[in-house]
C-alpha cells in the first residue's frame, strides 16, 4: 500500500541502503529515502551526521560502499559526476566551490556547458556556428544571473562577491545545467537575516516556477522547516526519522539526537 | 664464472642499487607524508652527498670526516631549500610545488656542475676492494656498506617515527594538519624537519654509493624518478614499501642488464636495462595506480 | 536585445593604442631576422619559432588543465625521429612523415595520459619524465633504426613536389606560418566553451564535473593536443638541420620547455611564445659567451633553475602578466562617459 502510493506520486530520485565508510569510519550506514517530483525534501542532522556524504554519493563524487541510487528509474550508482550532471542532478556546495578566477558570468557559462555542442575541430577553426552558440549561451547565462539578481555583477571576478552573492551564484550555476533535481548543501550558511529571507523565497520559486525537485541540507531550522514539505533526519550515518516538519519536530528520537549530544556544541538547531 | 655465481653477482648488484632507490623513495615519503609535496630535488640530495664527500676528500679531509661533513652540509641544504624556496611560495597547488622543486633541483644540479665540473667523480671504497667470498662468488665489500647503511636508515627512520615524540608529532601532521596545529604542534618546524631528515638519508645513500658507481652532477633526476617509482610501487606513504619497491626496481635493472641480451639472442641489448626496469614499473602503476602494497586511496574532497 | 541585459563592453582607448603598438612591434620583430640578412640571427629566430610551437601546447596543458609534463622533449624527439626515419629510410615525402609523427605521438600520449590523468597531479609529471628517459634510451640503443649516438643524416628539405624550402628565409617563413596557425588555433580554443571548461576544471575539478564537464576527457584532449604540437615542431627541427641525434630531446630540454612556459606565463597564449624567445636567446648567449670564457658555459643549469624558482615565487603569472600591468598603468584616454 505504502509502496503503491510512492510510485503513484512519482518518485524521481531514490536511494536504498546506501552505506559509505572511510577506512574504519562509517559515514553512512544503510540510509534509504526518496524524493518525489516537484517536492522539497529537507535533510537535517547534527554535524558529522553524514548529510554531505549523502549528497556526494548521490552526485557521483563518492562511490558508495554499498547500496544503490536510482534516478528516474535508472541506476546511477557509481556513475562519474559529469554523467550524473548530464542526467539532470545539480548541486551546490557547503564550502563554496566557485571558479574564483573567472567572472560571475563565466561561472554560469560553465554551468551551461552541456547546452553547447560545438566540437573541438569547429572550435579551433572558429567556424561560423561558434558565434551563434556563444551568443545563445551568453543570453541563457544572463537569464540565470537575472533570476538570482546578479546580472549587474556579471563581469566581476567570482572571488570578489560577498558570501551571500557567492551562494546565489552557485545556485545560478547549478540551475544553468537545467537539472531536474537540485541538491542544496547549506545554502543559508554565512547569510544575514535579510539574505536568508530572499533565499527562502527563492527556493520556493525554484520549486513553483521552475518545477524543480529540491533536496536541502540546512542548519537554519526556521528556513528548513518553512520551505520543506518532508524532512529526513540523519544521525551518525543512520536515518532516524522521516515525515512532515511538524512530525519530525515532535519525534522524541530527533529531539534526543539534537539535545543529547549536540545541544552545547551546536545550539542553533535547538532554539525551538 | 658459473651461472649461479653470475646470478649471485646480479642479485647483489640489483639489491645494492635497489636499496638506494628505496632510500630515495623513503626520503620522498618522509616529505610527502609531512607536506603532501613530491620533492623533485630529492635525487639532487643524493648527488650532493656523493660529490660533496669526494670534494672534501680531495681537499685532504680523512674519509670519515668528509662523509660526516658532507651529510651535515646536505642536511643544511635541505633546510635551506624548504626555507627559501618552498615556504615563500604564494600558492601551493600541486603544479606550483612541482615547478618549485624542479627549480630547486636545477639550482642544486647547476651548482654542482659549476663547482665540480661535468666529469664523474669517485670516492675510495670504505674498506678496500678485497671481495667478500660467498661460496664461489665474490662480492664487492662496498656494496655491503650500501646495504648496511640503507637498512640502518630505514630502521632509524622507522624508530624515529615510532619512538620519539617529535616523530609522532610529524606523523600527526601527516594525518591531520589542522588537528596537529590545534594540539600545539609547530607545523613549520615539522616541515623543516621532514626536509632535513630526508636530506640526511639521501646524502648518506649518495656517499656510500659513490665508490661503487661514481657520481656525476646530472645524476639526480634519475634518482628522483626511480625513487618515486619505488615509493609508489610500494604504495605511496609507506616507508617500508618504498624500500621493497626500490629493491624490485634494482633487481629488474640488474637482471635485465645481465640476461636480456642472451635471452633474446642479442635482439635486445643490455643497454636497455634501465628502460626495461622503468617500463615495468610504469606498467605496474598503469595497471595498479595505488602500487603493489598500497591500498586504494580515498577520494579527497 | 534589451539594453539592461548586456552592458556594452567599455571601449578602452588606451588599450587600443597599446595594442596597435604591440602589433607593430611584433611585426618588426618578426621581419627583422630576414631583413638583417644575418644567417645566424635567422637560425636563432627559427629556433625560437619551433620552441614557441611546443611551448604553446605545453602552456595549454599547464595553464588550462593544470598538469605538468616533463616529457615534452620526448614528443618533440618522436616527431623529429619519425620524420628522419621515414624520409631517409622509407622515402616517404616530408608532409606524410610529419603526419605519421603526429599520429604516433598522439597514440603514445593517449596511452600515457588516459590512465595517469585520472590520478593526482604528480603522476603525469613522473610518467612523462619516465617516458622521456625511456625514449632517450631507445634513441641511443636502437642503432639500426635511429643511428644510435651518432644520429641520422640526409634528411631532405621540407617541401611538396617542386616546391622545396631549401633556403633559410623560406624555412623561416614556413615556421612563422605554422606558429601563426598554432597561435590562432590555441586562441580559438582558449576563448571558447571548451577553453572555459578547461579553466574551470583547473580551479575545481569537482565543480566542473558537476556542471557536466567530462574532466578526464578534457585533460586528455589537451595533453594529446600539446604532444601533437611538439611532434610538429620536431618534424620542423629535423628538416631544418637535416640531421637528428638523441641529445636535444632529453630531460634537460623538457625542463627548458617547462621554464619557457612558466617564465612567460602559462595562462595566456602569448606567454609561452615570449618565454620561448627569452630562454632560447638566454641559452644562446650563455653558449656563445662560453666559447670565450669556458666556465660561463656551465652556468646554464643554475641560471635556468634560478629563473624558474624566482618566477614561481615572485611572478606566478609569468612575465606576460607584466604587460597587462603596464597596460593598466598606461594613461587611459578619456574614460569619462
Amino acid at each position: 500500500m505504502h509502496q503503491h502510493i510512492q510510485t503513484a506520486t512519482g518518485i524521481v530520485l531514490s536511494f536504498q541502503q546506501v552505506s559509505k565508510t572511510f577506512g574504519g569510519l562509517v559515514a553512512l550506514d544503510g540510509v534509504s529515502g526518496y524524493v518525489r517530483a516537484g517536492e522539497i525534501l529537507g535533510i537535517i542532522g547534527p554535524n558529522g551526521a553524514g548529510k554531505t556524504t549523502l549528497f556526494n554519493v548521490i552526485c557521483g563524487a563518492l562511490r558508495p560502499t554499498a547500496g544503490e541510487i536510482n534516478f528516474r528509474s535508472q541506476r546511477i550508482t557509481g556513475l562519474p559526476c559529469h554523467r550524473v550532471a548530464e542526467l539532470g542532478i545539480a548541486r551546490t556546495f557547503q564550502n563554496i566551490r566557485l571558479f574564483r578566477q573567472m567572472t560571475v558570468l563565466e561561472n554560469v557559462l560553465v554551468g551551461c556547458h552541456r547546452k553547447g555542442s560545438v566540437g573541438l575541430l569547429a572550435t579551433v577553426l572558429r567556424l561560423p556556428g561558434i558565434h551563434r552558440e556563444e551568443r545563445y549561451l551568453r543570453d541563457a547565462a544572463y537569464g540565470y544571473l537575472e533570476m538570482v539578481g546578479l546580472a549587474d555583477r556579471a563581469d566581476v571576478l567570482a572571488s570578489n562577491l560577498t558570501t551571500g552573492q557567492q551562494r546565489l551564484l552557485e545556485v545560478a550555476r547549478a540551475l544553468a545545467a537545467e537539472p531536474q533535481v537540485v541538491l542544496l548543501d547549506e545554502p543559508g550558511a554565512g547569510l544575514n537575516t535579510r539574505e536568508t529571507r530572499t533565499l527562502a523565497e527563492f527556493i520556493i520559486r525554484m520549486q513553483q516556477e521552475l518545477g524543480l525537485t529540491i533536496m536541502l541540507i540546512e542548519h537554519d531550522m526556521r528556513l528548513l522547516m518553512e520551505v520543506s514539505e518532508r524532512v529526513l533526519v540523519i544521525d551518525r550515518g543512520r536515518k532516524i526519522a522521516e515525515g512532515s516538519p511538524s512530525q519530525v519536530q515532535s519525534n522524541p528520537q530527533v529531539i534526543a539526537a539534537y539535545l543529547g549530544d549536540d545541544f552545547i556544541a551546536n545550539p542553533s538547531p535547538a532554539q525551538r | 664464472m658459473s651461472l649461479t655465481d653470475q646470478l649471485v653477482q646480479y642479485l647483489v648488484t640489483g639489491v645494492s642499487i635497489g636499496v638506494v632507490y628505496g632510500v630515495v623513495g623513503l626520503g620522498l615519503t618522509i616529505i610527502y607524508n609531512a607536506t603532501g609535496i613530491i620533492n623533485f630535488a630529492q635525487g639532487e640530495f643524493v648527488m650532493l652527498g656523493g660529490m660533496g664527500a669526494v670534494a672534501l676528500v680531495n681537499v685532504g679531509l680523512p674519509l670519515p670526516v668528509a662523509v660526516a661533513v658532507a651529510v651535515a652540509v646536505v642536511t643544511g641544504v635541505g633546510l635551506a631549500v624548504e626555507r627559501l624556496a618552498i615556504r615563500p611560495l604564494p600558492a601551493t597547488s600541486i603544479m606550483t610545488l612541482i615547478i618549485a622543486t624542479i627549480g630547486v633541483s636545477l639550482v642544486l644540479k647547476g651548482g654542482a656542475k659549476l663547482l665540480w665540473g661535468r666529469e664523474a667523480v669517485i670516492l675510495p671504497p670504505f674498506s678496500g676492494t678485497q671481495p667478500v667470498r660467498i661460496g664461489t662468488a665474490g662480492i664487492d665489500p662496498q656494496r655491503l656498506w650500501v646495504m648496511a647503511v640503507a637498512v640502518l636508515s630505514v630502521i632509524g627512520v622507522q624508530s624515529f617515527f615510532r619512538y620519539t615524540l617529535t616523530g609522532k608529532a610529524m606523523q600527526a601532521c601527516a594525518i591531520n594538519r589542522a588537528a596537529a596545529q590545534l594540539v600545539g604542534i609547530n607545523i613549520n618546524r615539522m616541515v623543516s624537519l621532514s626536509f632535513a631528515l630526508s636530506a640526511v638519508v639521501a646524502a648518506l645513500a649518495g656517499v656510500v654509493l659513490t665508490p661503487v658507481t661514481m657520481m656525476r652532477y646530472s645524476q639526480g633526476t634519475t634518482f628522483t624518478l626511480t625513487g618515486f617509482l619505488a615509493a609508489v610501487v610500494g604504495g605511496l606513504g609507506n616507508s617500508l614499501g618504498a624500500v621493497v619497491g626500490g629493491i624490485m626496481l634494482g633487481l629488474l635493472e640488474s637482471l635485465a642488464g645481465g640476461f636480456i641480451d642472451p635471452l633474446t639472442g642479442g635482439m635486445v641489448s643490455s643497454g636497455y636495462n634501465k628502460a626495461i626496469a622503468l617500463a615495468v614499473a610504469l606498467l605496474i602503476l598503469w595497471l595498479r595506480p595505488q602500487g603493489l602494497l598500497g591500498r586504494q586511496k580515498k577520494e579527497a574532497l | 536585445m534589451k539594453p539592461t541585459r548586456r552592458p556594452p563592453p567599455q571601449a578602452e582607448h588606451g588599450s587600443i593604442v597599446f595594442r596597435a603598438l604591440g602589433w607593430l612591434l611584433l611585426a618588426a620583430v618578426v621581419v627583422a631576422p630576414i631583413a638583417s640578412g644575418n644567417g645566424y640571427l635567422l637560425t636563432i629566430a627559427i629556433f625560437i619559432g619551433i620552441h614557441a610551437i611546443i611551448a604553446i601546447g605545453l602552456g595549454l596543458l599547464m595553464g588550462y588543465a593544470g598538469q605538468v609534463s616533463l616529457g615534452h622533449a620526448a614528443f618533440y624527439g618522436l616527431g623529429a625521429y619519425t620524420t628522419a626515419i621515414l624520409t631517409t629510410k622509407a622515402g616517404i615525402p616530408p608532409l606524410g612523415a610529419m603526419a605519421a609523427g603526429i599520429v604516433l605521438t598522439a597514440v603514445v600520449a593517449v596511452l600515457l595520459g588516459a590512465p595517469t590523468l585520472r590520478l593526482h597531479g604528480h603522476y603525469l609529471a613522473m610518467f612523462t619524465l619516465g617516458l622521456g628517459i625511456i625514449v632517450q634510451i631507445i634513441f641511443n640503443q636502437a642503432r639500426g633504426l635511429t643511428g644510435g649516438f651518432g644520429g641520422l643524416m640526409g634528411i631532405p628539405p621540407l617541401g611538396v613536389g617542386y616546391w622545396q624550402l631549401d633556403t633559410k628565409p623560406e624555412f623561416y617563413i614556413a615556421v612563422i606560418a605554422v606558429l601563426t596557425v598554432t597561435i590562432l588555433l590555441a586562441n580559438n580554443l582558449v576563448h571558447s566553451r571548451i577553453g572555459r571548461a578547461l579553466r574551470a576544471l583547473h580551479e575545481s575539478e569537482l565543480a566542473a564535473a558537476l556542471s557536466g564537464v567530462d574532466v578526464a576527457r578534457y585533460k586528455l584532449l589537451v595533453f594529446v593536443i600539446s604532444a601533437m604540437l611538439a611532434s610538429v615542431a620536431g618534424s620542423l627541427y629535423a628538416h631544418l638541420l637535416r640531421f637528428v641525434s638523441p641529445d636535444p630531446f632529453g630531460f634537460a630540454f623538457s625542463v627548458e620547455l617547462l621554464i619557457m612556459v612558466v617564465a612567460g606565463g602559462a595562462r595566456s597564449v602569448w606567454g609561452p611564445v615570449a618565454g620561448a624567445a627569452l630562454l632560447t636567446i638566454l641559452g644562446e648567449v650563455i653558449a656563445k659567451t662560453g666559447e670565450q670564457i669556458p666556465w660561463v658555459a656551465d652556468l646554464d643549469v643554475i641560471l635556468f633553475g634560478a629563473v624558474l624558482t624566482a618566477v614561481v615565487i615572485f611572478l606566478p603569472q609569468g612575465l606576460i602578466s607584466l604587460t597587462s600591468r603596464l597596460r593598466r598603468r598606461s594613461p587611459t584616454a578619456p574614460s569619462t562617459v
